[in-house]
């Protein structure tokens, strides 16, 4: 009976097991994580942090004995091929899926520094946060202006700290109208936050610098590691019978990436690899993030390189086109152009800059 | 259950969603899809979070929410993938005489 071990039961590690049931993989499945069930962490940084009822579970105690999937609520501690161990079990295993994602860097100051990840990291900043606490967010990314929405809203006095318009490489043109927005919302200091600044005047400081692989168990393994788990497309690590997929993972030439999107596809190409067929056309890098009342979403790549055109369509949305073949689209609160630019990029729809530009000519219309 | 007529097929396009608000369905608000197959409802509201499925992307027998991507089959509801983790409620809807009659499911 063939079986497959799963570390880490986020999104990533968790699609896994769905998707190969859905395939129809009869052998047994065991994801080993350290909480209680499969979370989804997407909400984390804003309803959930606010003190909404937000149900975090991926799927319902019944969904993993309907499917004979069995979830261990562990820490694995090593591996090898074939072979995986917490503290006090051991695993056979003829696949491992590694989705043990990222864990986030911090900042080295003499006060005590906030991170954002996990659930518990909600918890405490949920417990924190409140009317006339003085917070410092420090980063450039997506997380630092969520959290910078979801503190204020909880009343603190906010001040976020970033070297640059966060985000630019992922909203392009389209991170200056967030950025805009953050300002006039509020505190921003143009700088990155330092020991040079007066810390006293915060009570609380979180980093929302970056991400890091979590590649601890990786090491010594003979897995190939730089800047994660390397793998190929099909995410296969060196090691046969071991791959790695998320946060966790880096395809060999290609930058990591580490947005909830690949999380999910790539689930679905490792477990076309497991079972031997034919993965989907490549979805292009979808990314979503909800700050100040204001929904953004890109996809594909939205800065463009020499020889490829911007188009505008109205304020809120942009396209990099090359060759009437769309690159990317990134766009503020109009969802459906996402939905749409997606299919034309997936599908290899001819496009026309005019018409992309044109508000009056249904986005829908231009995937028919 | 009575149906409640909520207009006539003019009165919705092929592959969209049309809402039908609360003071209508007299309980939560309703997406109805016509379709070439045929005419479909569910609960209005993505089971994954506060957006109209009305507003989705209707293709090929299923709606997509807007605003994380998550599909629905428009025939019986069941969610096709992530974010939502929970299939849509359903509700009846035919067409007779060219009118559009709904009528609603909602538990008592």
């Amino acid at each position: 009976m063939p079986n497959t071990v799963i570390i880490g039961g986020s999104v990533a590690g968790f699609s896994v097991a769905a998707e190969l049931r859905d395939a129809g993989y009869t052998g047994a499945i065991t994801i080993i994580d350290p909480h209680e069930t499969a979370l989804d962490r997407p909400p984390l940084s804003t309803d959930y942090l606010v003190g909404d009822d937000v149900d975090l579970a991926l799927a319902s105690d019944s969904w993993f004995v309907e499917n004979n999937v069995t979830w261990v609520q562990d820490t694995v501690v090593r591996f090898s091929r074939g072979n995986v161990e917490t503290a006090s079990q051991t695993f056979q295993a003829d696949h491992i899926v590694i989705a043990t994602g990222a864990t986030p860097k911090t900042l080295e100051l003499p006060k005590p520094v906030y991170t954002f990840r996990t659930r518990a990291d909600a918890d405490v900043l949920r417990n924190s946060l409140g009317p006339g606490v003085c917070v410092a967010i420090a980063g450039g990314g997506l997380l630092a202006p969520e959290l910078a929405t979801s503190a204020q809203q909880l009343g603190a006095q906010v001040t976020v700290f970033t070297p640059h318009i966060p985000a630019g490489e992922v909203f392009g043109e389209l991170a200056e109208t967030l950025y805009t927005t953050m300002t006039q919302r509020v505190k921003v200091i143009p700088r990155r936050l330092t020991v040079d600044e007066d810390l006293d005047r915060f009570d609380l400081v979180i980093a929302a610098v970056g991400v890091e692989p979590a590649v601890q168990i990786a090491e010594g393994t003979g897995l190939i590691l730089d800047d994660g788990i390397v793998v190929d497309e099909a995410y296969r690590t060196n090691v046969a019978g071991v791959y790695a997929i998320g946060d966790v993972c880096r395809i060999h030439n290609q930058p990591r990436q580490d947005h909830w999107d690949h999380g999910r596809a790539s689930a679905t190409r490792v477990v076309h690899t497991i079972m031997g067929t034919e993965p989907p056309a490549r979805t292009p890098q979808w990314v979503w993030s909800d700050q100040f009342g204001h929904d953004a979403q890109a996809v594909g790549r939205v800065v463009p390189r020499a020889h490829e055109h911007l188009v505008h369509r109205g304020d809120n949305a942009i396209f990099v086109v090359s060759d009437q073949q769309l690159i990317g689209a990134a766009a503020i609160d109009e969802q459906l152009v996402i939905r749409a630019a997606t299919r034309m990029i997936t599908r290899g729809i001819a496009v026309d800059p005019e018409q992309l530009a044109d508000t009056s000519v249904s986005i829908r219309q231009l995937t028919r | 259950m009575t149906s409640i007529d909520i207009g006539s097929e003019d009165d919705f396009p092929l592959e969209e969603g049309v809402y039908i608000g609360n003071d209508i369905t007299g309980g939560e608000p309703i997406a109805v899809f016509r379709t070439e197959d045929g005419i479909y409802a569910l609960n209005d509201r993505c089971t994954h979070g506060n957006y109209s499925l009305s507003e989705g992307w209707v293709e090929d027998g299923t709606v997509e929410c807007p605003k994380h991507a998550s599909s629905f089959c428009l025939a019986n509801g069941k969610v096709l993938n992530l974010p939502a983790t929970q299939d849509a409620p359903t509700h009846d809807v035919d067409v007779v005489d060219g009118r559009i009659l709904l009528t609603p499911k909602f538990d008592a």
